[in-house]
């Protein structure tokens, strides 16, 4: 018998991926359907005296009566079901009992116990870790419970090994894309059969009733029928319903693939109070879990469309790397701050190719000593060197000139924490609300109007006066790269990768005629090579250390022995066996995980030695 | 389990017993039942100092204990008198005490004897007591035997014949063995048993309490009960499973369990099997969506008073809306994990 969850891509803790159920292959995330209720679907829930084509999930109810577990099929373990509003000693004595029988059964699935006690619930996970599926109990009443929820799901996700699935029984509909967004990989189609009798009709909004509902939907039930004459017909509703689940699934399912799961979230959270109390506890309280399992790229353009974007974990991540792996060149003397642009990346920008030839016109051979800096919100500032690198790259924002207060002061603070660091004069050539901003962090302000003549030649001249008395100076690209080196994989790795000495040549670094790595002008950040991973092997983070010498690209969990907790998926990580590098390429997992779990892809090597 | 189980109940029950005033007065009523036919039957119920066992603590569902009182011996014995003259001619005597008869802390020896001296100058076919295993003994047994004319037969609350679920779920403080040592006991003397069997303990769904309710059936009988009398539990105040009520973390049976209980145990034997809900269709009781609930009732009623089933089979055409929404509760309950929206509180007229 062999049951696992394997993941495939993660989009926050939310992942797709594959549950391997004796060898019957499921994708997830996905929804257990009910024999009792016949229609056609991939993964089914049942008692064990039910015969279906497909093997069902088995689970008997019965507790209170000795059944015989068949260990030869995969279940889950009845357990003393004792409710969620109950007294800790009643809860405890119940979970003994329930443990009794888990620990009979190996490799079974279990429902965890605890009640509403999230330790209780914690340690049950900790306990039964490595099952493949775990159940989160009392489901219908959590989900009444934002802040129990948002804590409990992230200890229980990080207690069970990677390839165990969550199940979230008993789930409302229009929670499924923030559950997802949490870790949970199961659902079921109770909703769907529990509104069918009561005479409700799910929508994206929630179940209506009959009197509420004149939406026509286009599912194979309704077909464009009026609703209320779907509601009338408890077959026709049934099938809405479970047609109603599945398409939430591949909403969701999709949304994961394009990356766009936390856009869906956001969307979806604002049908349901629940939903959304969920989302912005969990981004206030919980974000470091949600940034472990947040990639480092993405193709798709990141759209921060709603006020809760401002927290999402890419631009909290942004944030704090500005902090902690962002130092400005000592041999800057001057910062300007800009507006930022509509267009991605900021210097290809009608209005910065304009400011940027001022500058040039105002310093001239002193360019080198000018840094850049971009402001815009929900990510802050951004130094020009680092304008490349994803999210900067590619994310879009609803601009109406309005800043909220929450705005404001996070682009001041860090504004403060980079001058606090540059020791450089500043000037900003800004307009509107930003002029307020720059004002607030201390900052000298040029002319209104930033695209008039008179602005624009008041920036040169003021850029000649601040200059006068320093030595003309020039680029070193090298630099530049070292910053996105820091930036990507710590402060001061940029100077392990590309040692004094190193060349750039477009998109090519290279040290002593070798290529030491590639800039990726997609996301901007650097894809090494076997020579750039021997290099920055010695600044000692991003390691993956594996058992085995690898014979072909893909590095699988099991044979990973250790790897850098600050390791995120889509990372570029330097593979060591036995000492030495044998590989570089991209993580697909993050690192607790990759040592973590015993099934599934952990790096993909770009080159193998 | 039962340990700390019982700790909470005691804490409950203690508190119980400060705010609620003690019943004063002996109650009686006439009714319906069943012997060989229906028979008018009279209840009488004796307010004693209570079930021990209950005072102590006592099981999770039963409030019972809160309807005791500390009047004499002799005052209950005289409004005992008042009583049955007051129930006039009657087949059938049931006595209750919310408690044991034969404990002596509740009726002392003389005035049960007394008692029975009153039942035996009327014409009474048969007296039913009640009482805990633990005080049914060859004395007892042997002397209230030897003391009354009519037929005597003994309640016991056996509630469930899984120990299991007695123990952790009721806290009934008593086995099934102990139950079928009473019972053989009693049947030595010619004494009649009715097992009083309780429908949804708390932290049973609704569909284990049907199967465990037939089980039990099943068992007393086989054990030498020669009736059973199904008792839906009811929240009382001050008790456990009020406890769990009030949080949502229990609701009372549907009447359509009830139902399928009845039919299924009459199609399994040919014993008299009874239930008299209390509070049925009140939200603390048995009950459904709101709009059948008297015609369930009353059919319930009916049956138990003939013993004939076409009053169930009735039941089952009633075509209300609110039975396919048990129907799937049966389905989906045990999918659940732990808690379940009661969803009659969505549909209830």
């Amino acid at each position: 018998m062999d049951t696992y969850l394997e993941i495939i891509k993660h989009c926050g803790p939310g992942k797709i991926g594959k549950f391997n159920l004796n060898g019957q292959i499921v994708p997830t995330p996905n929804f257990f359907h009910f024999p009792d209720y016949p229609e056609k679907h991939d993964i089914y829930l049942a008692n064990s005296n039910y015969r279906t084509r497909k093997n069902p999930i088995i689970y008997d109810y019965t507790f209170f009566e000795k059944t015989k577990i068949n260990q030869s099929k995969f279940g889950i373990l009845p357990d003393f079901s004792i409710g969620f509003d109950i007294p800790r000693a009643i809860v405890e004595e119940a979970t003994k009992k329930s443990y009794e029988i888990i620990r009979k059964y190996p490799g079974q699935g279990v429902v965890l116990t605890g009640g509403k006690f999230p330790n209780l619930i914690e340690s049950c996970a900790k306990e039964f870790n490595d099952r493949p599926l775990i159940v989160i109990p009392n489901g219908q009443k959590l989900a009444e419970k934002p802040h129990l929820l948002a804590e409990i799901i992230p200890l229980i996700r990080e207690a069970a090994s990677p390839n165990s699935a969550l199940y979230f029984p008993f789930a409302p509909t229009t929670l499924f894309p923030i559950l997802v967004y949490m870790g949970i990989d199961f659902f079921d189609s109770s909703e769907a059969i529990l509104c069918s009798t009561k005479g409700k009709f799910l929508t994206p909004r929630g179940p209506k009733s009959r009197r509420e509902t004149e939406s026509v939907c286009y599912c194979r039930a309704c077909n464009g029928k009026p609703s209320e004459k779907v509601v009338d017909n408890p077959k026709y509703l049934f099938k809405h319903n479970l047609d109603f689940i599945r398409s939430i699934i591949s909403e969701i399912r999709e949304s994961i693939k394009e990356d766009r799961l936390r856009e869906l979230v956001e969307e979806k959270s604002g049908y349901d109070t629940r939903a959304m109390t969920l989302l912005r506890i969990l981004d206030h309280k919980k974000g470091d879990y949600l940034e472990r399992y947040t990639p480092i790229s993405s193709r798709t353009v990141i759209e921060f469309i709603s006020q809760e974007s401002y927290n999402r974990p890419e631009v909290r991540r942004w944030q704090k790397r500005l902090l902690k792996r962002y130092i400005p060149s000592k041999e800057k003397k001057l910062s300007i701050i800009l507006p930022c642009s509509a267009k991605k990346p900021y210097h290809k920008s009608k209005s910065h190719m304009i400011f940027q030839k001022y500058i040039r016109r105002g310093a001239k051979r002193k360019l080198g000593l000018i840094q850049e800096i971009t402001i815009t919100s929900p990510l802050g500032i951004v130094p020009r060197e680092l304008e490349g690198v994803y999210p900067a790259s590619r994310y879009d924002v609803p601009v109406t000139g309005h800043w909220t207060r929450d705005e404001i002061s996070v682009v001041v603070a860090q504004l403060k924490d980079y001058l606090d660091k540059a020791h450089t004069n500043a000037f900003a050539h800004v307009d509107g609300r930003y002029r307020d901003i720059c004002t607030s962090a201390g900052i000298n302000l040029g002319k209104k109007m930033i695209l008039s003549s008179t602005a624009l030649k008041f920036l040169s001249e003021q850029i000649v006066a601040f200059l006068t008395n320093e030595k003309i100076s020039y680029i070193d690209k090298i630099d530049k790269i070292r910053t996105i080196c820091d930036f990507q994989f710590g402060l001061g790795s940029g100077k392990y990768l590309l040692p004094k000495g190193a060349k750039v040549r477009r998109y090519q670094l290279s040290y002593m005629g070798e290529q030491v790595a590639a800039l990726n002008p997609i996301n901007g950040l650097l894809a090494l090579t076997l020579r750039g991973g021997d290099l920055l092997k010695e600044y000692g983070k991003y390691l993956v250390n594996i058992s085995f010498e690898p014979k072909t690209d893909s590095i699988f969990c099991v044979g990973v022995d250790k790897a850098g907790i600050e390791i995120r998926p889509g990372d570029e990580v330097i593979v060591i066996y036995d000492g030495d590098l044998v590989g570089v390429g991209k993580s697909l997992l993050n690192g607790l995980e990759m040592t973590r779990a015993g099934k599934g892809l952990a790096v993909k090597l770009r080159h193998r030695k | 389990m039962r340990r700390v189980l019982a700790e909470t109940i005691k804490s409950i029950r203690e508190k119980g017993l400060i705010k609620t005033e003690s019943k004063k007065k002996v109650i009686s009523w006439l009714e319906r039942d069943y012997l060989d036919s229906e028979v008018k039957a009279g209840v009488v119920i004796l307010p004693t100092r209570g079930c021990s066992w209950g005072l102590a603590g006592g099981c999770t569902m039963c409030g019972y204990v809160y309807e005791s009182s500390d009047i004499s011996h002799k005052e209950i014995y005289n409004q005992f008198r008042d009583a049955l003259e007051k129930l006039g001619d009657i087949d059938y005597l049931k006595i209750f005490n919310s408690g044991s008869f034969f404990d002596h802390r509740e009726l002392d020896p003389i005035m049960i004897e007394k008692m029975f001296n009153l039942i035996n100058q009327k014409d009474i076919q048969r007296v039913q007591v009640e009482s805990r295993p633990e005080f049914l003994n060859k004395t007892s047994i042997s002397k209230a035997k030897d003391s009354l004319l009519p037929e005597l037969e003994v309640g016991i609350g056996l509630e469930t014949s899984n120990d299991y679920i007695r123990s952790n779920c009721i806290n009934k403080g008593s086995t099934l063995q102990d139950f079928t040592i009473a019972v053989n006991l009693c049947n030595l003397y010619d004494v009649f048993v009715k097992a009083y069997l309780l429908i949804k303990p708390p932290f049973l769904n609704e569909k284990e309490s049907i199967e465990d309710a037939l089980t039990s059936a099943n068992d007393a009988i086989n054990i030498g009960s020669s009736r059973v009398s199904f008792n839906p539990t009811s929240v009382h105040r001050y008790t456990f499973v009020e406890y769990l009520w009030n949080r949502h973390e229990y609701s009372p049976p549907w009447l359509w369990s009830l139902v399928e209980i009845l039919l299924r145990c009459r199609n399994n034997t040919a014993v008299p099997i009874l239930c008299h809900p209390t509070r049925a269709g009140k939200i603390r009781g048995p009950h459904n969506c709101g709009k059948c609930d008297n015609r369930i009732y009353n059919g319930l009623v009916n049956f138990s008073a003939t013993q004939d089933s076409t009053y169930l089979e009735d039941l089952t055409k009633i075509n209300c809306g609110c039975k396919e929404v048990w129907k799937s509760q049966l389905k989906m309950e045990q999918f659940s994990q732990g808690y379940f929206q009661d969803i009659r509180n969505q549909i209830r007229h």
